[in-house]
């Protein structure tokens, strides 16, 4: 009889739990950005949306999948590199970012205080720093949801042919990085001490699927770096991966259902953040305070002169190209010099950023005297005139009678020609790299500096900038 | 670095971006620019706006922006 009760009791605890487990579903719902770029006007509607997303989902997690920094002045010159966006991504309650190769941009020792301001973690299994005062990056946090669920996630980030991040080379001394595909492989234990997994990746979006399908543990991969709208979801090897674009256009908000431990359903869509009707009036003032400031107004140098016309604002230009190692000479397109002057009196970084507002990167080219006749003539013949602007050489076009260059004679500072064959590193902007044709064996590389920083930086360091009468471009008919 | 455009190699520089990979490939091919910078797809179909970096044997396509619209699946975007 007792043994009976004691039957009955276990049936009866068993069906309890059995109703139990049928009602134990949870909804995680993770919302991720990417590539934000500094671009912070966006964000007083991302949190009016985050904030009604949480309202409604008891569990929701917040994700950067890297690339926070560089994009926009007014984060990138502020006092304190980068403060800004860190500051309202502490108010929007973010849960972990992982590290993009942009975050390096403004070198290690600002990123070590950006992670420091953080209020959250900054995740990268696939680096590790050699010396032992770098910033506390984590391969990886388990979150805890109230109810015991535990979510891990692993932050990887890019790197390029080379085995680095995309940034100049100079920012990454001290630190070592293995593929993050091989690097995540390592770690599939963590789906058994978790579950959930979710990959923050800044891999890109042709990674993050070949990861995918090598590494079947993750839930969810919500990545970054190609910029990629994936505006129809779909998992691959039962990996939701995702990417919501940048600049905070877009979230990207992935719902996984789970029966006790177990995810049984995933849901995922990309939701527009310009679209959303509400805005977090507090952040929306912070953010006027920042554009208001003062910072685009400093002012960085005085012209003592003014600048004026293509051939002395291109020449500026130029020179700060070549101020940086190991260019010798560089070419701005004139369409790309966007003031007619720059006057006379104080210059400030509003100025440099009205000159030249595309943020172009400076590509460095090995380029024989040959190769740069080809550009110039190329350049000349699109429209009959001088259409670069140089620093390093002079050159004059030799102008035939349809008005087309038929020779080009380069000049260097000491007045000699150089051989054909003689190579020199050449600097062009990444517009005109990619849409001028010139004869060049060297495919070229990006030194990851934009040609706006070039200028302030060359003004910063010159301060008295005299360029009245400067021309380096002339033009001859043929006899 | 090497990328395919509508199936076509272009060579790039390294560290470029979508734009550079489109403009190359237009520079080449037609030796201008058009008007309008098309949208680029990447190889699942997906949008990748201008400034996305791109990696070595990356395939990208073009699509005119009307055409774009009349696909149900980016409607919204």
């Amino acid at each position: 009889m007792k043994i009976f009760r004691f039957s009955l009791s276990i049936l009866a605890l068993s069906f309890a739990l059995t109703v139990n487990a049928a009602n134990d579903t949870t909804k995680i719902v993770i919302l991720s950005v990417n590539d934000m770029h500094a671009k912070i006007d966006n964000f007083p509607k991302f949190k009016s949306l985050v904030d009604s997303i949480r309202s409604v989902h008891k569990h929701v997690l917040l994700l950067s999948a890297g690339d926070i920094f560089t994009g926009n002045p007014i984060v990138d010159q502020y006092p304190e590199p980068g403060y800004p966006i860190i500051e309202l991504m502490n108010l929007s309650g973010f849960n972990a970012s992982a590290l993009g190769n942009h975050e390096f941009d403004y070198g290690q020792d600002v990123l070590a205080k950006r992670v420091d301001q953080a209020n959250f973690p900054f995740l990268v299994a696939n680096l590790s720093f050699e010396s032992p005062e770098a910033p506390e990056i984590k391969p990886y946090i388990i979150h805890r949801l109230d109810n015991g669920i535990k979510i891990g996630i692993l932050g990887l980030i890019q790197i390029n042919e080379a085995g680095l991040p995309d940034t100049h080379p100079a920012k990454l001394t001290g630190i070592k990085f293995e593929r993050g595909i091989d690097k995540a492989l390592q770690f599939k234990w963590l789906a058994d001490s978790t579950d959930v997994l979710i990959g923050l990746s800044h891999l890109g979006f042709e990674d993050d699927v070949l990861l995918a399908g090598k590494m079947g543990e993750f839930d969810l991969i919500t990545g970054g770096h190609t910029h990629t709208l994936v505006t129809a979801p779909k998992e691959y090897n039962n990996v939701m991966v995702m990417q919501a674009g940048s600049n905070l256009k877009y979230v990207s908000m992935t719902t996984l259902t789970l029966s006790g431990n177990k995810v049984i359903k995933k849901e995922a869509q990309l939701l527009s953040v310009s679209n959303h009707k509400g805005s977090d009036s507090a952040m929306e003032a912070m953010i006027a305070g920042y554009n208001d400031n003062k910072e685009l107004n400093q002012v960085i140098g005085a012209a003592i002169y003014t600048l004026s016309g293509k051939n002395e604002l291109g020449s500026l230009m130029t020179d700060a190209m070549t101020a940086i190692s190991p260019l010798e000479i560089a070419f701005q397109n004139n369409g790309g010099i966007r003031i007619d002057m720059i006057p006379q009196g104080n210059i400030t970084i509003k100025d440099v950023y009205q000159l030249d507002p595309f943020g172009n990167e400076i590509i460095h080219f090995k380029l024989s005297a040959a190769e740069i006749k080809s550009l110039i003539s190329n350049s000349f013949n699109r429209g009959k005139e001088i259409d670069l602007q140089v620093s390093g050489i002079s050159y004059t076009v030799i102008q035939d009678k349809d008005g087309l260059a038929s020779d080009i004679v380069i000049t260097l500072p000491d007045g000699t020609s150089p051989d054909d064959n003689r190579i020199f590193n050449t600097g062009l902007s990444s517009y005109l790299a990619s849409s001028y044709e010139f004869d060049h064996k060297d495919m070229g590389r990006s030194l990851y500096t934009i040609t706006a920083e070039a200028l302030i930086n060359f003004i910063r360091a010159n301060k008295e900038i005299n360029y009245q009468g400067v021309n380096r471009t002339f033009v001859k008919m043929a006899e | 670095m090497t990328v395919f455009v509508n199936n076509v190699e272009v060579n790039l520089f390294s560290g470029a971006r979508v734009i550079d990979a489109i403009r190359t490939y237009y520079t080449n091919i037609h030796h201008n620019l058009p008007d309008e910078i098309p949208v680029a797809l990447d190889d699942f179909g997906n949008i990748v706006e201008m400034d996305g970096e791109i990696s070595h044997l990356q395939r990208l396509y073009t699509i005119d922006h009307e055409v774009l619209l009349e696909t149900d699946q980016y409607e919204n975007f």
